[in-house]
């Protein structure tokens, strides 16, 4: 037990160095900064997911490719390795959410809801329609007051 | 009244008669007139035929009945088919005269012989009751409650006894070995084998009283107003409090405080539901990020086992369930595999367990960690394998193969602590009223049968196997020891000590005695709940008034002080669920195409349109169309296809439906809305005061020919137009506050599903009484719901035929002239508890202070607030000591001659036959009942005249009054057996102490005759004179506006409307009053009484309802100078009723000490206590010996004998002297030495 607890740790204080250091450095210009990763944030999404070996199911950790000099994703199981095309980045700390990025946790059933409170005069932006629940978000972290909207005839949903 | 008054009030009763017909236009209508009534909207107003439907058929105490009818109908042969079969196989024994051969036979044999006993079919008789004499008669509980009886009925049980024979291995333990038996050799059945009492609940189905009309019930001696819902347990009435818990299979986030180990925490309290297993709880806890080195990473997720001694981390587990892979568990964790935040999230947890990649590694690991050592591998699997399959999320199934299910549910508990972690779900409300469960009479009674039952099987499994092993015939009869169940039952009720006899596990105060001072007060008490936690907690979230209250539990009614909060009280309208089989629902879901989680693949549940189901906090499978789902279990349940009772909630946010049919879930019925209408339709109100048009035409009108079919509640239920809401499913409603909010142009919502049937409804009984309470400040609607419950009044129209121990009866109690709308079901207007008095609000003499009030004397004269008290004295005949009923004690009129220890009171006003005659006025410590006891006649004080010892029974010593009523009768034992009742008249007099209904107590401070007393122009004198600083910091505006309506309708000679949440205004009230001619806010021009001259100001003065409380001064009016002492200190008693002294306390002691007065503090604690005088030596400093008869002194110490004495005699506490010689006898010596003060 003891050795698999240490080589975990290794890793965590690396991690948590840099990040604190990360920190340090961008502090005066968080907010342009922050801005452009969330532009950024939505083509990456997809690409930052957690890699599974077609074997034995497992997950696959980041690897440093030596001879080739190149990012690659292997299975610590069996001796399987994928090659990581065009994506250098392999972790991302978001330090605060936006509100609009919290859209996609919002099941689109909401609309259904008796309880919430519903606007006559919003017009969605996808079908025109003008009637939309919305509600503040609940998620903590975002201390924004900004109201999410949905749609109740298309679903669409969005931050006003 | 001059002569213009008169017109006045003759032009007022015109309007009034106006107004009456206004009002009867529904019935007094022409026919077009009618049709264009029926069209009109439901009302505010018609609510009330609902509410009245409501309380007809389901009375006050629904809650109760219903609870204990569960028991009686189902959980009580439930729980005899659970207990399985006992077996037992004889063990043949080598005492002399066994039967050799089958001795051998046993031995050379492969088979052996098995017996197995089963209890079948239970079946429960009408209460009844078995004399001495062995006659048996059917009980009524007024006989019970007189003679001191339970009020239990027989229960009975099939028992069969088959007889097999199977191959020796066969483990006869295990319940599995059912099948290995083969037919059954030979069978026997004993039918309706005689199990034990069970107490019955009146009014309860099985109760004699169920089917009984009025004139019956006062045959029976009964009152009619009684609803039951208690039990009569050896002759007091003992009610079940409802226990608040919390529930069961439930999955619970909290958020840590820092500092601590972890950020979030898992709870997961699993019970099978109708298990006698104590709840398993699941633990997972996500760990902070350590400090330091040998730290650890932080967020991963660890999970408390039970049994095991450590953490295990969660990814272990699921390996030890066989999820081995990663991606498994990812996805029956995370869901959504495209979710990067979450799956990063768990990557620490995934990342711990890497070196346990298999199964039988992971179930290792976690068997290393029980409690069994220095085992095998093997045996540590199969341990921990065990663990998971029973220990843990026993509700998800305790069976082999469970793990798939299991591991979704732990996936879904991981889910649900990661979405808290990554702020997308919220921590949970420990005090939300949905999570909480009220058991009643029936779960209660539920776990106290299976335990008594289970040691009854025991006892049986024992006497079967000494009858095998001793070759004896068994006898079923002899097995079964009834008074198991009959005296446990018993005990826990009597006493309220829920659970077995002596066990640590039992709650106290469960069952309580009915509390029988008022109607109200009994009725409040049958409906209250007690939430069992420390008392002493400073924790103040539980005790607070929750959102989800609303409805279910009475904001006003509340004791004060230490149970503040924790002691609640049911709404009018709440119900209590007494849970339905879930089978039901399953079958609904499956047929609604719900996919069985065992059938799914867990990537579905990312989906975005699928739903998780649960029901009853299990997770049972998904669906995709949960909209669907959820309308069609309600239209479903809305035609009682699904009792009306189950639950279904459609957490949105979450993607879930939880489904719950448990018992114990708070609901309240709500009318149904559609399409921002309510279904109800004034058809269906005319329907239900019996005024319909169904065949047409004439006969609603007048409403003389009821139609035939009159609405009932139950019609309103099945047709869909009122249902049950829960507190939970009450979270996912819309609810409109009145009919009028559903359609208007400014409605609030356009989304609403349904509305209240009436706001006032959310109030308990006690506040239910209160005329106004929107109008108080809130506190004082709570002083008021604890004071109405010692307001004297009528507290059971039978009160002439009982024998309560103590009982106040109000004379002449009037019913309020405000009334609330919810007085009708209280029966407040039948059994009132109060009068009608005219209150000024005015200073007058002064002697009103300090909520004191003034009284006009000659109105007590007249008979106002008179009341009478009644005391119970009882006594019986019992056995004595030495045995034979020959020896035992008899009422008899004792003889000073023959009997020994006689008391001090009069015995002249016994009869011969050793009781007091009806009628006789008794007084101080007169004797009631007359009873000796025979002495033993061992003789060996030599011979005496004494035969007998007196053991009578005596009036209390302060107390007097006139003998009402003497009842004799027998105990069950057939011991002669008195109930003696004194009654006694209580004039109001000073200090006793009255209220108005708003919270305002008072004592009397001064009684003036009525020409002493203020009067009007009118020449109304006020019956009370209450202080004005009484009315500004307390703000019970009510209390004012009760009383200009009281004024108002004394005037129309009607009742007034003071229900809360109505639209009537106090402008509305005061131009009523006006408009008959007198100002308009009740104030009056007043005369004073002793000189007749005007006085300047003027007075608040009217007519409002006065509540006179228990508490009377002749009960407390209390002095010593000289009494009784304490036999071993010799200091004085204390209390009242031994005639004690008053405590001077350390408090009292600091401020004579800081006062200086030393001669006052010797006189208080020394001279007036325990003053006592030794001698002592002064050579040794020990007691001297001394006569002072004889005036010899001398001191037998050996250092003193023969020496010169030198005694001297002073004076200590008594209770000095004992310290002494208790330290003497522990060798410790105490030494006196006195010096005399030189004075210079």
């Amino acid at each position: 037990m003891a050795d698999w607890q240490e080589e975990e740790e290794g890793e965590g204080v690396a991690q948590q160095v840099q990040q604190q250091q990360q920190e340090g450095e961008d502090e005066e210009e968080e907010d342009s900064l922050f801005g452009e990763e969330d532009d950024d944030a939505g083509q990456q999404q997809d690409v930052l997911l957690m890699r599974f070996c077609p074997h034995d199911s497992s997950m696959l950790y980041p690897q440093e490719n030596k001879r080739e000099r190149q990012l690659q994703y292997a299975c610590r199981l069996c001796r399987y390795t994928e090659g990581a095309p065009d994506q250098p980045l392999i972790y991302r700390n978001e330090m605060k959410k936006e509100v609009g990025n919290i859209l996609h946790t919002v099941p689109s059933a909401v609309s259904d809801d008796p309880t919430l409170a519903r606007s006559q005069n919003t017009v969605c932006g996808n079908c025109q329609h003008n009637e939309a629940v919305f509600f503040q978000s609940e998620v903590a972290q975002s201390d924004s007051l900004a109201l999410i909207f949905v749609c109740c005839n298309c679903d669409h949903k969005w931050v006003n | 009244m001059d002569e213009d008054d008169v017109d006045m009030m003759e032009e007022q009763e015109e309007e009034e008669d106006a107004d009456m017909a206004e009002q009867q236009e529904g019935e007094g209508m022409g026919e077009d007139e009618y049709a264009n009534y029926q069209d009109l909207p439901v009302s505010q107003e018609d609510a009330w035929a609902v509410i009245s439907a409501y309380f007809e058929e389901k009375g006050l105490v629904r809650q109760q009945l219903d609870s204990f009818d569960e028991f009686i109908q189902n959980t009580m042969q439930e729980l005899v088919d659970d207990s399985g079969a006992i077996r037992v196989s004889p063990e043949y024994q080598h005492t002399v005269g066994y039967d050799e051969d089958q001795y051998d036979d046993h031995l050379a044999g492969e088979q052996k012989a098995v017996f197995s006993i089963a209890f079948g079919q239970v079946y429960l008789s009408k209460p009844t009751n078995v004399e001495k004499d062995g006659t048996v008669t059917n009980m009524f509980p007024h006989e019970a409650r007189l003679r001191n009886l339970t009020y239990s009925a027989p229960l009975y049980v099939d028992v069969s006894l088959n007889q097999y024979s199977c191959a020796k291995e066969v483990n006869i333990a295990d319940p599995a070995s059912e099948e290995l038996m083969g037919d059954a050799i030979t069978t026997e059945h004993a039918k309706k084998e005689f199990l034990g009492y069970v107490p019955i609940m009146l009014r309860s189905l099985f109760c004699v009283l169920s089917d009984k009309d009025d004139a019956d019930l006062s045959d029976l001696g009964e009152c009619i107003y009684d609803q039951g819902g208690y039990f009569v347990i050896n002759g007091s009435e003992k009610v079940m409090i409802a226990q608040e818990r919390l529930s069961n299979n439930h999955v619970y986030a909290f958020e840590k405080k820092q500092p601590s180990k972890f950020s979030w925490v898992i709870e997961t309290r699993s019970q099978v539901e109708g298990s006698s297993r104590p709840v398993s709880t699941l633990y997972l806890q996500m760990y902070q990020k350590g400090g330091g080195r040998g730290s650890l990473e932080g967020n991963q997720i660890r999970s408390t086992l039970p049994y095991i001694r450590t953490d295990i981390p969660i990814v272990i587990i699921f390996r030890a369930l066989g999820y081995v892979a990663d991606r498994d568990i990812i996805e029956h964790a995370v869901y959504d595999l495209t979710d990067g935040e979450m799956m990063d999230l768990f990557r620490p947890s995934l990342e711990e367990a890497f070196v346990i990649q298999r199964q039988d590694v992971a179930l290792d690991f976690i068997g290393r960690r029980g409690s069994a050592r220095d085992v095998t591998k093997d045996d540590r699997i199969r341990y921990a394998s065990g663990i998971l399959q029973k220990e843990v999320l026993p509700h998800v199934g305790t069976e082999e193969h469970c793990e798939t299910k299991k591991g979704f549910f732990l996936g879904y508990a991981v889910h649900k602590l990661l979405s808290c972690k990554l702020g997308r779900a919220e921590e949970d409300d420990r005090d939300h009223f949905g999570k909480k469960r009220l058991d009643l009479a029936g779960p209660l009674l539920g776990g106290l049968f299976r335990i008594l039952f289970r040691k009854l099987t025991l006892d049986v499994r024992k006497h079967l196997q000494r009858c095998l092993d001793e070759g004896k015939h068994f006898n079923t009869g002899a097995a079964i020891k009834s008074n198991h169940i009959t005296d446990g039952l018993k005990y826990s009720l009597a006493t309220g000590n829920w659970g077995d006899r002596g066990s640590a596990a039992s709650k106290a105060g469960v069952s309580q005695v009915l509390n029988r001072l008022t109607y109200a007060s009994s009725l409040s008490h049958l409906r209250r709940c007690n939430t069992p936690l420390a008392r002493t907690g400073k924790q103040a979230k539980p005790r607070q008034l929750h959102n989800t209250h609303w409805g279910m539990v009475c904001p006003a009614e509340t004791p004060e002080g230490q149970a503040v909060g924790l002691v609640k009280n049911l709404a009018l309208m709440a119900y209590i669920t007494t849970g339905t089989a879930q089978v039901p629902v399953l079958e609904f879901l499956e047929e609604f195409s719900t996919e069985n989680l065992t059938d799914i693949l867990p990537s579905v549940i990312a989906e975005p349109n699928t739903c998780k189901i649960f029901v009853n906090g299990n997770w049972v499978g998904i669906h995709r169309d949960p909209k669907a789902l959820v309308d069609t279990f309600r239209s479903l349940r809305r035609m009682v296809d699904i009792d009306a009772e189950v639950s279904i909630v459609r957490d949105i946010s979450q993607k879930e439906v939880r489904i719950y049919t448990d018992a114990g879930r708070i609901c309240r019925p709500l009318f149904v809305v559609q399409d921002q209408q309510l279904c109800i339709q004034r058809q269906h109100i005319l329907q239900l005061q019996g005024l319909s048009m169904v065949e047409g035409g004439e006969e609603g009108v007048g409403g003389a020919e009821a139609s035939a079919k009159r609405l009932t509640w139950t019609d309103l239920l099945m047709e869909g137009l009122v249902e049950y809401i829960d507190t939970e499913e009450e979270e996912t409603t819309m609810i409109a506050m009145e009919p009028k909010d559903l359609d208007s142009e400014d409605s609030y919502s356009s989304t609403y599903t349904h509305c209240e049937i009436h706001p006032s409804m959310i109030l308990g009984v006690c506040a239910s009484i209160i005329p106004f309470p929107d109008h108080n400040q809130s506190p004082r609607n709570t002083y008021q719901s604890a004071m109405g419950k010692q307001a004297m009044g009528i507290y059971a129209s039978n009160y002439q035929v009982r024998m309560d121990t103590m009982a106040h009866v109000l004379h002449y109690p009037q019913k309020p002239l405000c009334t609330t709308r919810a007085m009708e079901f209280l029966h407040f207007r039948e059994l009132p508890s109060g009068v009608n008095c005219i209150v000024g609000i005015m200073i007058y003499t002064g002697y009103n202070q300090e909520d004191s009030l003034i009284m006009n004397q000659s109105a007590i004269d007249r008979g106002l607030f008179r009341s009478s008290y009644y005391r119970c004295y009882i006594d019986q005949e019992k056995a004595s000591s030495m045995g034979s009923s020959a020896n035992s004690e008899i009422f008899e009129k004792p003889s000073l001659d023959s009997t020994r220890g006689m008391k001090h009171g009069e015995y002249g006003k016994l009869d011969d036959d050793g009781l007091v005659a009806p009628g006789t006025r008794v007084s101080g410590s007169d004797i009631l009942i007359g009873k000796t006891a025979p002495l033993d006649g061992g003789g060996h004080t030599g011979p005496s005249r004494y035969t007998k010892r007196d053991c009578s029974t005596s009036m209390k010593a302060n107390e007097n009054g006139i003998v009402d009523n003497v009842m004799v009768s027998t105990t069950k034992e057939g011991y002669r057996f008195t109930k003696v009742r004194i009654r006694n008249v209580r004039v109001p007099q000073v200090g006793d102490k009255f209220a108005s209904r708003h919270g305002q107590k008072g004592t009397i401070g001064m009684t003036y005759r009525q020409e002493d007393m203020p009067f009007s122009c009118e020449g109304i004198v006020p019956d009370i004179i209450v202080n004005p600083h009484a009315i500004p910091s307390r703000m019970t505006i009510a209390q004012l506006i009760e009383c200009i309506l009281g004024k108002v309708v004394v005037f129309q000679g009607c009742e007034g409307d003071a229900t809360p949440f109505t639209d009537v205004t106090v402008e509305d009230v005061s131009t009523r009053l006006h408009s008959m001619g007198y100002q308009r806010h009740g104030n009056e021009a007043v005369y004073q009484g002793h000189t007749g001259r005007f006085l300047n100001a003027r007075v608040f003065l009217g007519p409002t309802f006065y509540q006179r409380l228990k508490h009377l001064v002749d009960d407390k009016v209390h002095s010593r100078a000289r009494g009784p002492v304490a036999m071993l200190t010799r200091q004085p008693l204390e209390g009242r009723s031994r005639d004690g002294g008053l405590r001077m306390g350390e408090m009292e002691r600091d401020c004579l000490i800081t006062h200086g007065c030393a001669n006052f503090m010797r006189d208080r604690f020394f001279c007036n206590s325990d003053q006592y005088r030794i001698h002592i030596c002064e050579r040794c400093g020990l007691t001297a010996q001394s006569n002072l008869k004889k005036m010899t002194y001398e001191c037998r110490t050996p250092m003193c004998v023969g020496r010169p004495t030198k005694i001297c005699q002073i004076e200590i506490p008594y209770a000095c002297k004992l310290l002494f010689q208790e330290m003497m006898s522990m060798c410790i010596s105490t030494r006196i030495y006195t010096s005399i003060k030189q004075q210079n």
